[in-house]
């Protein structure tokens, strides 16, 4: 799986106006700048990680802080094998961790990175932390959003505010020239503050403060009071996910604002879950105020686990690291943020400068969509005398079809040109003398990159041929989780102001739990979050100083000396 | 395969960010302590600021131990509307006082309900917090017109000389007035009588009336106690300040893990020596009491020192 990095079609922009480059973002020009552009994105992400680290509030909290250390005795004996340079090299040992009855076998890793910057989670375990996770502001009209008191905020979080039924989002005073809530009350720092929360359309928007106690909330420039509504939830489960919350990474002129979203499609087999790019500005924030109201699918992919399709209840991001954690009642998976890449396997037998274009107004599908290919005969300077369409499937296979997109013999595909002495359009021409485009309809059944192809053979026999890849998006967990039984049966999923994880379990869920009765409010209505863990199984050896460092903390560690691999025996 | 050893982990801090913010502020990071538990931390420090005034000492000595003051008991106050109560804590004592007046003459002193409430000596009744509660609700039960309870998940045997100096009425000595008729304060349950205002702004503020209706000619002002708004025929002048107090009843008791006694105070000293009648008829503090000489073992048990050198 590659990484698209949203600073290809950036750099691609710089070429001139009429380029494949500038117009396709697969052209293979993007493809080739993508690499380049992905290690730029990589310091660019770098640099305002770590200029984040220096604010309190903005720091990522996943840094390494504390680590677990052992340090072995010093008769403790390392065994020695011959490394891949036939030099002696240190085995590790055997090590062993165990905690609540379990026994963890940490991976033995050799860097900082894979020890924890870049380390995936092995274990997920219940914290025994359960917040209510009902509203603060129950769904409100507008109107009478200035007699509410706010329920009390049962864990400092940053909240979700749901703005529903709004038709105007024009400030009249202009101040600021879209509408916008006020938020005030106790942040949980202990200081009293505000936060003003653009609100350019009907949908749900996450405050940047962490809010303890909220006093009131106040609106300005949404209309009709009397039909929009103002909720604001403890936590944000099941919403759309921005993709960039700070415009650190997408500026908002420019490209689309895009959210993970968590989408559902049917094929086949039946419903799957799919991970979605939506987009919600065109151009500028300005232009939303003329009343987008929707959401717009852009990108959609499809989530598998082994190769097998699974069904989610619930995605969050996760801070900085950007992985969609995807939750179901089972099992917790994640998946790396990027989209998958086509591929270009026999790309070089495209003619760079080909007469017939084969052409789609869409580059990204889910399996069981029908791809729509038209191939324009772009200079008209030489004779047709017929062309064949042809598609490559993921696998590898050919076949050929004629023009209503059957599948045919290779022979009967070709479509002759039968007026070509006249220098006419042939298989272009429609039937009151229009040049028009030939159009396949295809239905993409397979996960993987589709290449279409016209073969063309003119009159002076020469041939051309030119292909276009489509994509059919997939992408496999790269890890699978467990969920402990107190966390089974969840209905949704959100990150909280801490960088921990939180599970909403909400009513009737075939597994009892303990529901405190503190904040005397009722978590059999509403629902309760629960606290979650997660752990990293990692260790690193110091062979030198005779130290083992660990990502966990365990009740006992065993470790084990190896067999020296060059004693003869 | 090798001998087998089952050892235990020791934790070790690894230097990042929040270390070099840390520095900063002067706050360094607790052994073992983790990023997020550090931030919090962190952030306390321009909130709860450190000083040498008692709650500037326990705000820091709290801040470095990795503690925190915490919400203990809450009185409420249950009696005639007509009365103005008040709460105040001392290092050794629970004042309430059903009725504590600012001006009104007709009242010649300031009335306690029951008596001062000793939470120091070891072995009172109100030396834990349960206790404290128990003594404040068995004060007059016919009349209760205090009601103290316990906030959730507060030990009832912590000891309440855990609870530091606080008072229900809390003063504001300098408040800026906008140049408006209306004037709304930024506290509400204003102490009738507390409100005055400095020799510039006299004129505006002359005739307090009884109702806002009244208040017709200029220098005419009214004050709505409750809500905190003063209504004036005149704008306030430029630059306008008022001073007042505030009530906060029902008032909600912090406590502090970490106690601290000003060992200056006639009160504390009352309690840790025995007063000795001097020839001249007045008494000194002598001898350490018993509660002294626990304090002293204690600290003769962390640290060789001589006492009363």
């Amino acid at each position: 799986m590659a990484h698209r990095s949203f600073l290809t079609q950036r750099i691609a922009n710089r070429l001139p106006d009429w380029t494949d480059g500038r117009l396709l973002p697969h052209s293979l020009l993007q493809q080739w700048v993508n690499p380049t552009a992905s290690e730029i994105e990589d310091l660019y992400k770098y640099l305002i990680t770590e200029t984040r680290c220096s604010f309190l509030t903005a720091g990522n909290l996943d840094t390494m802080d504390v680590v677990n250390v052992i340090r072995l005795s010093n008769d403790f004996v390392f065994g020695r094998y011959l490394n891949h340079l036939h030099n002696e090299a240190y085995v590790v040992p055997y090590i062993c961790g165990y905690i609540n009855g379990r026994d963890i076998w940490p991976t033995v890793v050799n860097n900082v990175d894979d020890f924890w910057n870049d380390a995936l989670p092995t274990r997920i375990t219940a914290t025994g932390r359960q917040r209510y996770a009902g509203s603060v502001v129950d769904e409100t009209l507008l109107n009478a959003l200035e007699a509410v008191t706010p329920n009390s905020i049962t864990h400092p979080t940053r909240l979700a505010v749901i703005v529903s039924g709004c038709a105007d989002f024009t400030d009249v005073t202009r101040r600021i020239p879209i509408s916008y809530l006020v938020l005030s009350g106790t942040t949980e720092r202990d200081l009293e503050e505000t936060e003003v929360i653009r609100i350019p359309y009907n949908g749900t928007f996450l405050t940047n403060k962490i809010w303890k106690v909220l006093d009131k909330v106040e609106y300005y420039g949404l209309q009709p009071e009397d039909v929009g509504t103002v909720q604001v939830n403890n936590f944000a489960f099941n919403i759309e996910r921005e993709v960039d919350k700070y415009q650190l990474f997408i500026t908002p002129d420019y490209e689309k604002l895009l959210y993970h979203k968590l989408g559902t499609y049917t094929f086949e087999e039946g419903d799957f879950s799919t991970h979605q790019h939506v987009t919600m500005v065109g151009s500028s924030v300005g232009e939303l105020s003329a009343g987008h109201d929707s959401l717009e699918v852009v990108r959609e992919i499809e989530l598998l686990y082994n190769g097998s399709n699974i069904q989610l209840v619930d995605i969050a991001v996760q801070p900085f690291t950007g992985r969609i954690f995807g939750l179901s009642s089972q099992y917790l998976y994640i998946f790396d943020p990027y989209t998958s890449m086509p591929t270009f396997k026999n790309m070089q037998d495209k003619d760079p400068g080909s007469s017939l274009v084969v052409e789609s107004d869409k580059y990204d599908f889910v399996r069981g969509e029908t791809a729509s290919v038209t191939v324009t005969w772009r200079r008209q300077l030489k004779r047709i005398l017929k062309n064949r369409w042809s598609v490559c499937k993921p696998d590898g296979t050919i076949i050929y079809l004629n023009i209503l997109g059957e599948e045919v013999s290779a022979t009967a595909a070709w479509q002759a040109n039968s007026l070509y002495t006249e220098l006419a359009f042939g298989p272009f021409e429609t039937d009151d003398g229009k040049i028009d485009k030939q159009v396949i309809n295809y239905l993409l059944t397979e996960r993987g990159t589709y290449q279409f192809i016209v073969e063309t053979v003119f009159v002076d026999s020469s041939t051309e041929k030119d292909i276009l890849p489509l994509h059919v998006h997939s992408k496999e967990a790269v890890a699978r989780l467990i969920l402990p039984i107190q966390l089974q049966d969840g209905e949704g999923l959100a990150f909280d102001a801490d960088q921990k994880l939180w599970i909403l379990r909400a009513v009737g869920g075939s597994n009892p739990y303990d529901v405190p009765s503190e904040y005397g409010i009722e978590y059999d209505i509403y629902g309760v979050a629960m606290e979650a863990s997660l752990a990293t199984d990692t260790a690193m050896v110091d062979f030198r100083n005779k130290i083992v460092y660990l990502h966990e903390v365990y009740d006992s560690v065993d470790i084990t000396e190896t067999d020296d691999w060059l004693v003869e025996r | 395969m090798g001998r087998t050893f089952t050892l235990t982990q020791t934790d070790q801090n690894i230097v990042n960010a929040y270390d070099y913010l840390g520095m900063l502020v002067g706050l360094l990071r607790l052994p073992g302590e983790k990023n997020t538990d550090y931030r919090k931390r962190l952030w306390d420090v321009y909130v709860h600021r450190a000083s040498a005034s008692q709650t500037g000492l326990i705000n820091g000595i709290t801040r470095e131990l990795g503690l925190k003051p915490y919400n203990a008991i809450t009185i409420t106050y249950n009696g005639p509307t007509t009365l103005s109560p008040r709460v105040v804590v001392t290092d050794t004592l629970v004042y309430l006082y059903s009725n504590w007046t600012l001006i009104d003459e007709s009242i010649d002193a300031n009335v306690l309900y029951g008596e001062a409430i000793d939470i120091f000596t070891e072995g009172g009744d109100a030396y834990y917090l349960g206790g404290l509660v128990e003594t404040i609700n068995n004060i007059d039960p016919s009349a209760a017109y205090f009601i103290a309870s316990i906030e959730n998940g507060v030990d009832e045997f912590a000891p309440s000389a855990s609870i530091f100096g606080q008072d229900s009425r809390i003063w504001v000595d300098s408040e800026q007035l906008k140049q408006v008729h209306r004037n709304k304060l930024a506290h509400t349950n204003i102490v009738p009588g507390s409100v005055t205002f400095p020799p510039a702004s006299a004129s505006t503020y002359t005739n307090h009336r009884a109702t806002e209706n009244d208040v017709i000619t200029d220098g005419d002002y009214y004050i709505d106690y409750t809500n905190g708004i003063i209504y004036s025929y005149l704008a306030a002048p430029t630059n306008a300040f008022c001073r007042y107090m505030y009530d906060t009843i029902p008032i909600t008791l912090q406590a502090s893990p970490v106690i601290l006694h000003e060992f200056g105070s006639t009160e504390v000293q009352d309690k840790i020596f025995e007063c000795v009648l001097q020839a001249d008829g007045t008494y000194v503090g002598a001898l350490p009491t018993s509660t002294a000489i626990d304090y002293i073992n204690e600290l003769l048990a962390t640290h060789k020192m001589y006492w009363g050198e």
